[in-house]
């Protein structure tokens, strides 16, 4: 989560539905109508590293014609479509058979970002047993390693298909320090 | 009737095996942590009882805690003076037992037992070269892990020089860190200023803006899980009680209590235990070298 990290920076261009608060003038292009205003309640497809700023920054109370609704931002988040109920249920159902890399492919890094902006809980316990279930899945898939199987370009399994980046980075470390670990107990 | 002489039979060791025993009780021995709260007769005997094994068996300390910490550790300025001064001597010294070696073979070449007798003392210096060897590579790789850091934390090290902070830099770096710290800064500024920031606005040429939405200065994960060994206190200092250091009162053992800040929870660390930990949590006990990562 640095200033350099790349997948951090993928992660951060996902699209995330909002809803302005406001009429703008000359933002149109955010709807792909250049040089048109903005209307209220229109909704929108923004980048989560600009919508997770307008949501939290205000606009003047003036143009919403309402004097006490200084709180209110420019933009509503709406919740994507990666955290709908029908995901959160269905990972807990069964993390492990969950394919995460088909919902998104940063789903940690974006429901990481989400949790923190909204202060979700219960996202936080749904996440953290996702991650504990599914991270004994990836050991057992690293550790099993057969060396002639590796050389020849095993097919990998269909779980593979399904971490997302974060876990591929588990994945690999791990495989590669089992792997090494392996290497050198056999030959010396 | 039992009377306990474990304590006379020590003094008697003592006298008698003077050597043996200052290279045992030393193992754990933070000779050259500076900064290190010893007091002033502490540090006097720490300097009188240094000897090449327990220097090295420092150094090995200090470059696993090196490699598996998040933040840059302080540098052994002493240890490393003296390790490099040995590294010297040994290196001339090698080679002044090879000049004794050449003679040797050209003097008494032709009679076997001449030749039997080189090649039997070829043996220590072989040894001799093979450990100076091992110990360069320590050097070598413990430098190269610091570097590694120093690029990757260039820009928070520059707030130590900056502002009147809790560690000076040249106390942190070596002289020869810090030059390389100031220089390869200066070169990745430029490079970063010709390519793409003087065509931005002025307002976000900074390169350490921490103001914006992603804070450019990374800090070490203060919150990384490590893995420590819990080797307590020097064995030689057991005259002054460790005020840290409690004893359980269900299984007698001796342990450190430390508080987890962000659980609010307490954990014991027993002494000979290996635990994984938050850094933030052993961070003091690393420094005043009461654990160890591994």
């Amino acid at each position: 989560m640095s200033y350099y990290d790349i997948d951090d920076i993928l992660a951060d261009s996902t699209k995330v539905p909002c809803r302005f608060n406001y009429n703008i003038p000359g933002l149109g292009y955010l709807e792909g109508n250049i040089g048109q205003d903005i209307k209220k309640n229109a909704k929108v497809e923004l980048p989560l590293w600009l919508g997770r700023v307008l949501a939290i920054v205000g606009g003047d109370s003036e143009s919403s014609g309402l004097e006490d609704d200084e709180a209110l931002s420019f933009i509503e988040l709406i919740t994507p479509e990666l955290l709908a109920p029908r995901v959160i249920n269905a990972i807990k159902s069964g993390p492990v058979s969950l394919d995460v890399r088909s919902i998104n492919s940063h789903f940690y890094a974006l429901a990481v970002k989400w949790a923190t902006l909204f202060n979700d809980r219960n996202l936080v316990e749904v996440l953290n047993y996702m991650l504990l279930e599914r991270s004994q899945e990836i050991r057992n898939h690293a550790s099993s390693t057969d060396l002639d199987n590796l050389a020849q370009g095993r097919d990998p399994s269909t779980f593979m298909l399904t971490l997302d980046e974060f876990e591929k980075v588990i994945y690999r470390s791990s495989h590669e320090s089992c792997k090494d670990m392996k290497q050198w107990m056999v030959q010396k | 009737m039992n009377i306990d002489i474990d304590d006379i039979l020590a003094d008697l060791d003592r006298d008698t095996t003077a050597v043996d025993s200052s290279l045992i009780s030393q193992a754990h021995n933070d000779t050259t942590i500076l900064g290190s709260d010893g007091d002033e007769i502490n540090k006097l005997r720490q300097i009188t009882n240094v000897s090449p094994v327990e220097d090295f068996q420092t150094l090995m300390t200090h470059w696993r805690n090196e490699r598996m910490s998040p933040e840059l550790l302080p540098f052994p300025h002493l240890l490393m003076q003296r390790t490099l001064r040995r590294v010297q001597e040994q290196i001339e010294h090698i080679e002044m037992l090879s000049m004794g070696y050449l003679d040797d073979a050209s003097g008494s070449a032709d009679t076997a037992d001449g030749r039997s007798a080189a090649l039997m003392s070829k043996l220590p210096l072989l040894g001799m070269e093979a450990d100076l060897e091992r110990l360069k590579f320590v050097l070598r790789s413990f430098l190269r892990c610091r570097l590694a850091k120093i690029d990757k934390h260039s820009l928070y090290l520059r707030q130590f020089s900056e502002e009147g902070a809790a560690i000076p830099l040249d106390e942190l770096l070596s002289r020869q860190e810090l030059e390389y710290h100031e220089r390869h800064f200066a070169i990745l500024l430029k490079l970063l200023n010709n390519s793409i920031l003087r065509h931005l606005p002025p307002e976000l040429q900074a390169i350490d803006d921490n103001d914006g939405s992603v804070k450019m200065v990374e800090e070490p994960e203060w919150s990384r899980f490590v893995f420590v060994f819990v080797n307590g206190p020097d064995p030689r200092r057991q005259q002054d009680p460790d005020p840290r250091l409690l004893v359980s009162e269900t299984t007698g053992q001796q342990f450190y209590p430390v508080t987890i800040e962000e659980l609010q929870e307490e954990a014991e660390l027993a002494i000979g235990g290996i635990y994984v930990m938050r850094y933030n949590v052993v961070r003091e006990l690393i420094l005043e070298n009461k654990v160890q990562l591994i």
